[in-house]
């Protein structure tokens, strides 16, 4: 054993150098972990250049939900101005809420926007060198979902991006950004983890390191992975500092409370928090926009198998030797893209797997890239066989292509239709087809993914019956192999049947419902969290919920409980819906392709509530593009192109002007006329726009402008004879910011003058008529950003 | 072309030349270079000592009381916003871009409330920040024009080695201390001594007063506590902007407003958001009340207890600003200024122009229809009308020998693409409008947009029509573009003028002259003919052209246009900006237009112009107009009008 495993780590060490050289270029991209900014420069996390000064991360865990706000400062340690490409890895049921990049002092938040228009407003901005950042997430490259297959692109391993510039030399550049995501609770334990250390390479080192995760009456339980911890009032907290970030944030809890039904509420019809509300550090007033109805969640906790529900549910921890045999078909993914620790995780799943099967279940091992190395025949699953298939797929070099709909299609025609049937694939998630096309492939049989990367993508998703990803946390993954061992169909409501009323019922009072959606584990089993997240409309003093039955003991599934007019506690329920609710139209839309109506929604919701979709991104750029950049001492225009929504808009100038900005009739632009004080000297100044939107939401953009009122200095170069006929080059050299350089001889019309790398000058061609004839004076103009204009003159003498 | 890259080409061929390091030669060269790494940071050490030590700028320069001569009142329109209330025993006083004014009870009808009384004649500017009551005088701080002290009806100007400060707050200790609140920092000033101390560096916008001695400022760059002669920052969290708009100090806490609101200090002496002070834009406090002021301007002011619970108070119209004078609180509202009293809001002066036209920053002017019409350099157009009988209104801003009259937005508002107007001229019964959004025609009831080419500068009346200068050329009646391509000195027109049945076409880079559509000549800079190539003004004569520049002075051209002319500089000009426009013959007199050194008149000889002393808004004249024997003065903080009837001096 000890000699294959050997032999194993030798042969991975082979592919990594192989991939190493071949694949050096695209190889930091897929390093995913917990905010890193990788220097263009280098292409790769480098310390040298940018290093990690300080991080902190506050998080708050309660209702199977995390919300984590995290800071970063990072340091360019160059002499050169820095571009960079934050990276953020999220679990998949994460959702980003809020970014922001500092500039300087002044805080850039992010606005989500289509994606499309982010992109757009990204690539406008770069090119006037403004300081944006974009956010997005899934893909890197401006590929809308639903146009096709994604390409074979690394990039697809960083779910969130933002690119972050200009980051200025030897100074630092701090990050913000704020998440929520589900928190699988299986058999009364869950776990909280974000990913700290890489992947591959090198970790980071964190000069200083905070973290507070406040648990909310849930019992932390100890583990050795991850960063030790300390316990706090609230929770735990670790602090440090130098800290080698080569182990992850990985929070293991107990519930405390067993209730089966736990009603939890929100509901604040003014659209305004109190005053004096103390917001925890994850929490933004813009999270919770107006809206007349309330949100509840329901928390269902179905208690451990008692003899009622014994025989509809799947125990929590099958045994092997209880459970019927079952006919596994294992995938495993050999393309090039699925390498490195990617492909260490899938074989040590596939281990597990394999453990897990006993003589009496049937398995293949099904190895495919392009081509499909699949077995005649299934195999009980006797350690014999187990062994061979594992030196098999081991022994099988790496190859481009990944026919998975092929490799599904001969795995199903292995295990047949029947219901003991289970598909495993062990893939990256590189290249998957859209899941329209592997539900085709799969016809009825489960198919169970797990994913070497962050994400498993929405076709996959939808597609499986139960995923798990890099990210996964270990009770998730727990819950995946329960789920793969057990019952294929258990007497439960599916999540598409549970998205309705239907197993969520009111029997007394009429709160109004709607738009009701499964969260958390799903579906219910024993000693798992689950729950459903909706709406009401109408408040009710007293309201009676009872589940589906076959959930809960019938004793227990039921719930009498008020849903009020004003609930603020519950302040994560309108996005934790909005978010449920955008899951489930990404379903429909990967199902059924897209609808403009569905997509709208989409963007609309992810707008309201503050969280990025495959269809927006978050733009943290200043929300107004000042124009003209540069101005002449006198009288200029201070033009500002703001949001649609924006309607009033301040310029703030350090020479203490206070000029409100008027709307221009039928545009986004807002414009301001003022006066430079003749005592302010030439040189780079900022000014301040304070923004007020429709909701009276005020926001503060600082921007650069530059005093020039110097002409532009002209060295003009001019032969000082010619004859009528000739072709004479008027050349110049001038400032770095003239924009318009002419040369005029005599009366003749004016010769602009363009760039010459060969002659390093600006030149213009002239043929002389006769009517130049004498002595001529050429006079060169020069005029430059700020529209100063500089003369030279030279003379000329022009022989017939 | 991308004149970015323009470089020399020398610079290609210098390349370095490897060097060995030569012993001691190297080793001088390093000591060099680590004695000036040593000043420097020695040097930025300091610098930031001082930056974080306000206190060590402290200094004290005498004072000098200058008595201010009168001058005979002139009318003003323009803005009617108070900035600033005090209350002394000679009454109530009020301040603001109108000037400062003494609110006294009407005497043919006392009912009416209070009539402003124009006392700011012989101040420089009228643009009043800032006023407070030093013992029984009163102190009154202009924005660009320094401190001056009202006592005994006579105003003198402060003067200090300070230079002239830009004052934004002023405020009175029970000791008697005068603080004095600039662009250039906070000041401090003995009732008796006759010195002033500087206490920091930072501007300032308001002032507030604790116990102990102490005193809070509030500017552009921050919030600062002044004890003594120390001072230190306070730190506002979450503001987003070091700026504080105002300051007010209530239940012994400090209250700033920002401009992402109302900021309160708590016991650690960091201010934070103030609950209900989103949109705050200015507080008083009278008694155990705090009383803010939204922006956008309420029908209402926010009422703040102690412990900051909220209630709020209805006004009859909308409230710009709020003042506690004393025992007293105040506001400016849209209807005037308004008196709180018994938990009722009375008003006590009603403004006489019921619009507000911002600071009234004037410039252009036209008659039009037997009216003054008004551009405003960043605004509409505006109509100066007869207003109602003063029985009716206290404002008394005018002279009183003069018919009431106040600005009115032109036939209602006329077009919001109107704004920035630079030049406006009555043409065929049409009146015609340059702006920064294009050029109009208004024909007394509907505007239309001229086809042109965005920012309109300059307009002339030619025998073919209206003339109208962009940033790209002028546009001839002809409908021909001529710009620096066809021989212009250069694109931007920015004064034109016809001549001689052709145009003369000023620019920022000299002066040309078109006829028959073709550029006869030009006059550029570098050619010793012009003072300054930036032409702003241009007046033709018989026989002669008087050329305005912006930066050096006026000069005359002397001779036909045909003909290659004369020039004479003005010397006594030299160095004058003369504004846009601000060159117009009234009475048979010329007079020229300045910025910052106020009005011109050429002698009657023609040799020589002279500044006349006239109580101007403002020394930066920015449109001129003569129209029924008055010579209206636009300014960039209001109009007025010089009857030129009456000048009569050589």
């Amino acid at each position: 054993m000890a000699g294959r495993a050997r032999r194993s780590a030798v042969v991975l060490r082979a592919l990594r150098l192989l991939f190493g050289l071949t694949l050096a270029a695209s190889a930091s991209v897929t390093r995913a972990q917990s905010g890193m900014l990788v220097p263009t420069s280098t292409g790769r996390q480098d310390s040298a250049v940018l290093s990690l000064r300080e991080m902190t991360i506050d998080a708050s865990i309660a209702r199977g939900y995390a919300r984590v706000n995290v800071r970063q400062v990072f340091e360019n340690h160059t002499d050169q101005i820095q571009e960079g490409t934050y990276r953020f890895a999220l679990a998949p049921s994460a959702a980003v809420g809020d970014f922001a990049v500092w500039d300087g002092l002044v805080r850039i938040p992010g606005v989500i926007l289509e994606k499309r228009r982010a992109r757009a407003i990204y690539e406008a901005l770069t090119t006037q060198r403004i300081d944006p950042g974009l956010l997005q997430q899934g893909e890197e490259e401006d590929r809308e979902p639903g146009s096709g297959p994604a390409r074979s692109s690394p990039s697809r391993v960083a779910p969130f991006s933002v690119k972050v510039a200009p980051i200025p030399a030897r100074a630092t550049k701090r990050l913000e950004l704020q998440f929520q995501q589900d928190i699988s609770v299986v058999g009364l334990k869950g776990e909280f983890k974000m990913v700290l250390s890489p992947l591959d390479g090198e970790p980071l080192v964190a000069r200083t390191l905070r973290i507070r995760v406040g648990l909310n009456g849930l019992i932390q339980e100890a583990t050795a992975n991850g960063l030790p911890l300390q316990p706090s009032a609230d929770g735990v907290m670790f602090e440090g500092r130098n800290v080698t970030l080569d182990r992850d944030l990985i929070v293991r809890f107990k519930l405390r409370d067993e209730t089966p039904l736990k009603l939890s509420v929100f509901r604040n019809p003014d659209g305004r928090m109190p005053d004096g509300l103390a917001l925890a550090p994850w929490e933004r007033p813009s999270d919770i926009p107006p809206e007349k109805d309330g949100f509840f969640l329901m928390e269902v906790l179905p208690p451990a198998a008692t003899a009622e529900a014994s025989a509809t549910t799947p125990p929590s921890r099958p045994s092997a030797a209880r459970r019927p045999p079952l006919s596994v078909a294992v995938l495993f993914d050999t393309s090039l893209s699925h390498r490195f620790s990617g492909l260490e995780m899938s074989y040590e799943r596939l281990v597990r797997l394999l453990a897990a099967l006993t003589p009496e279940d049937k398995f293949a091992l099904i190895p495919f890239d392009a081509s499909i190395d699949a077995p005649p025949a299934m195999a009980n699953a006797i350690d014999l066989v187990k062994t061979t298939s594992l030196e098999r797929l081991r022994a099988r070099p790496l190859s481009p292509g990944t026919n998975i709909l092929e490799a599904l299609r001969a795995a199903r025609k292995l295990v047949g239709d029947k219901d003991k049937g289970r598909l495993v694939l062990f893939t990256d998630g590189v290249a998957m087809p859209a899941s329209k096309d592997l539900s085709a492939a799969l016809q009825r049989t489960p198919l169970f993914t797990s994913v070497a990367t962050p994400d498993a993508g929405s076709a996959l998703r939808a597609a499986s019956e139960s995923v798990v990803t890099a990210l996964s946390s270990e009770p998730e993954t727990d819950f995946f192999f329960e789920r793969l061992l057990g019952p294929v169909k258990p007497h439960v409501p599916e999540a598409a049947e549970v998205s309705n009323e239907g197993s969520l019922r009111v029997t007394a009072g009429d709160p109004g419902l709607r738009d009701i959606y499964p969260v958390m584990a799903q579906p219910p089993t024993p000693q798992s969290l689950s729950g459903f997240v909706g709406r009401y409309s109408k408040p009710s003093a007293q309201v009676r919920f009872a589940l589906a039955s076959g959930v809960l003991p019938k004793s227990a599934s039921t719930l009498t409980a008020a849903l009020p007019a004003k609930a603020l506690e519950a302040r994560d329920l309108p996005r934790r819906w909005a978010r449920a609710r955008v899951d489930d139209l990404l379903r429909r839309i990967e199902e059924e392709g897209e609808r403009r109506e569905w997509v709208d929604e989409i963007i609309d919701l992810s707008r309201r509530y503050k969280f990025v979709t495959p269809y927006t991104a978050f733009l943290a750029a200043p929300r107004s593009l000042l124009r003209p950049r540069r101005i002449q001492p006198g009288d200029p225009v201070l033009r500002v192109e703001c949001d649609e929504g924006t309607v009033m808009a301040t310029a703030l100038f350090p020479f203490g002007l206070k000029l409100p900005l008027v709307r221009r009739p039928r545009s986004k632009v807002f414009e301001g006329r003022f006066l430079v004080p003749d005592s302010l000297k030439d040189g780079r100044y900022s000014v301040q726009i304070v923004l007020r939107d429709r909701s009276g939401r005020t926001a503060m953009e600082a921007k650069t402008f530059v005093v020039d009122g110097r002409a532009p200095r002209i060295s003009p170069k001019v032969p000082k004879m010619a004859r009528v006929g000739d072709d004479i080059v008027l050349a110049a050299s001038t400032d770095d910011d003239v924009i318009f350089l002419s040369a005029r001889v005599g009366n003749l019309p004016p010769v602009p003058l363009r760039w010459d790398k060969t002659a390093q000058a600006s030149i213009g061609r002239l043929r002389l008529p006769a009517s130049a004839v004498g002595m001529q004076e050429v006079v060169f103009e020069a005029v430059d950003l700020a529209k100063n204009v500089g003369f030279s003159r030279a003379m000329l003498e022009v022989l017939p | 072309m991308s004149a970015q890259e323009t470089g020399s080409p020398e610079s290609g061929d210098s390349k370095p030349s490897p060097r060995r390091f030569a012993g001691p030669g190297f080793i001088a060269v390093l000591v060099v270079a680590l004695l000036v790494v040593a000043w420097i940071a020695v040097f930025s050490v300091n610098r930031r000592v001082d930056r974080a030590l306000e206190a060590s700028v402290s200094a004290e320069r005498p004072v000098e009381f200058v008595p201010l001569a009168d001058r005979p009142p002139l009318p003003f329109w323009g803005s009617e916003d108070v900035e600033a209330v005090v209350v002394l025993p000679g009454g109530v006083y009020a301040a603001g871009a109108f000037g400062v004014s003494r609110l006294d009870t009407r005497t043919d009808a006392p009912g009416e409330g209070l009539e402003r009384m124009d006392i700011s004649q012989p101040l420089p500017t009228r643009r009043a920040s800032a006023l407070s009551a030093w013992r029984t005088d009163l102190a009154a701080g202009l924005d660009l024009e320094g401190l001056f002290v009202y006592r005994g009806g006579v105003w003198s100007e402060v003067r200090s080695g300070f230079g002239t400060l830009h004052v934004r707050g002023l405020a009175e200790t029970s000791s008697g201390e005068l603080w004095i609140g600039a662009r250039e920092g906070l000041f401090r000033m003995g009732f008796a001594a006759r010195v002033m101390s500087r206490l920091h560096k930072s501007p300032v916008r308001s002032i507030a007063v604790l116990d102990g001695g102490r005193v809070v400022s509030g500017g552009e760059t921050g919030l600062f506590l002044t004890q003594g002669d120390a001072t230190t920052p306070l730190r506002i969290e979450g503001a987003e902007t070091p700026w504080v708009e105002d300051v007010a100090v209530f239940d012994s806490r400090v209250f700033a407003v920002t401009p992402m609101g109302l900021f309160v200090g708590g016991p650690d002496g960091v201010l934070r958001p103030a609950p209900n002070g989103a949109d705050v834009a200015f507080i008083a406090v009278q008694g155990d009340r705090l009383f803010a002021a939204a922006d956008p301007p309420e029908a209402s002011l926010r009422r703040f207890d102690a412990a900051l619970r909220l209630q709020v108070e209805q006004l009859p119209s909308t409230v710009r600003r709020v003042f506690a004078v004393g025992d007293r609180l105040l506001a400016d509202t849209a209807a005037g200024l308004a008196e709180r009293s018994k938990d009722a809001w009375r008003p006590i002066s009603k403004r006489g122009e019921p619009e507000s036209f911002g600071n009234a920053h004037v410039s252009a002017l036209a008659a039009y229809r037997g009216r003054l019409v008004v551009g405003f350099f960043d605004g509409g157009l505006a109509e100066l009308v007869p207003g109602p009988p003063r029985g009716a209104n206290s404002v008394s801003l005018t002279a009183p020998t003069e018919p009431p009259m106040m600005l009115r937005a032109l036939a209602g508002g006329v077009s919001p693409q109107i704004w920035a107007v630079n030049a406006l001229l009555d043409a065929g019964g049409v009146l015609h409008v340059a702006s920064l959004r294009g050029a109009f025609r208004f024909d007394g009831t509907r505007v239309s947009a001229v086809e042109g080419s965005g920012a309109a500068f300059s307009l002339a009346r030619t025998g073919g029509g209206v003339a109208i200068g962009y940033g790209e050329g002028v546009l001839l009646p002809e409908r021909r573009l001529l710009s620096a391509f066809h021989g212009l000195p250069g694109n931007q027109a920015t004064a034109l003028a016809a001549s001689e049945g052709g145009l003369l076409v000023g620019t920022p880079s000299g002066l040309g002259y078109v006829d028959g559509l073709k550029v006869r000549w030009r006059v550029a800079s570098g050619e010793g003919r012009l003072p300054h190539p930036w032409v702003t003004a241009i007046l033709p004569l018989e026989g002669n052209v008087l050329i305005g520049t912006y930066g050096g002075g006026l000069a005359r051209r002397v001779g036909r246009m045909s003909d290659k002319g004369e020039w004479k500089p003005f010397l006594e000009t030299e160095g004058l900006k003369v504004n846009t426009g601000c060159l117009v013959m009234a009475n048979g007199r010329v007079y020229a237009g300045t910025d910052g050194a106020g009005l011109f008149r050429l002698s009657r000889d023609g040799a020589r112009f002279e500044r006349l002393k006239l109580s101007l808004p403002s020394p930066r004249v920015t449109a001129l107009l003569e129209m029924g024997g008055f010579l209206y003065i636009g300014t960039d903080e209001g109009l007025t009008r010089w009857p030129v009837e009456r000048d009569v001096q050589p």
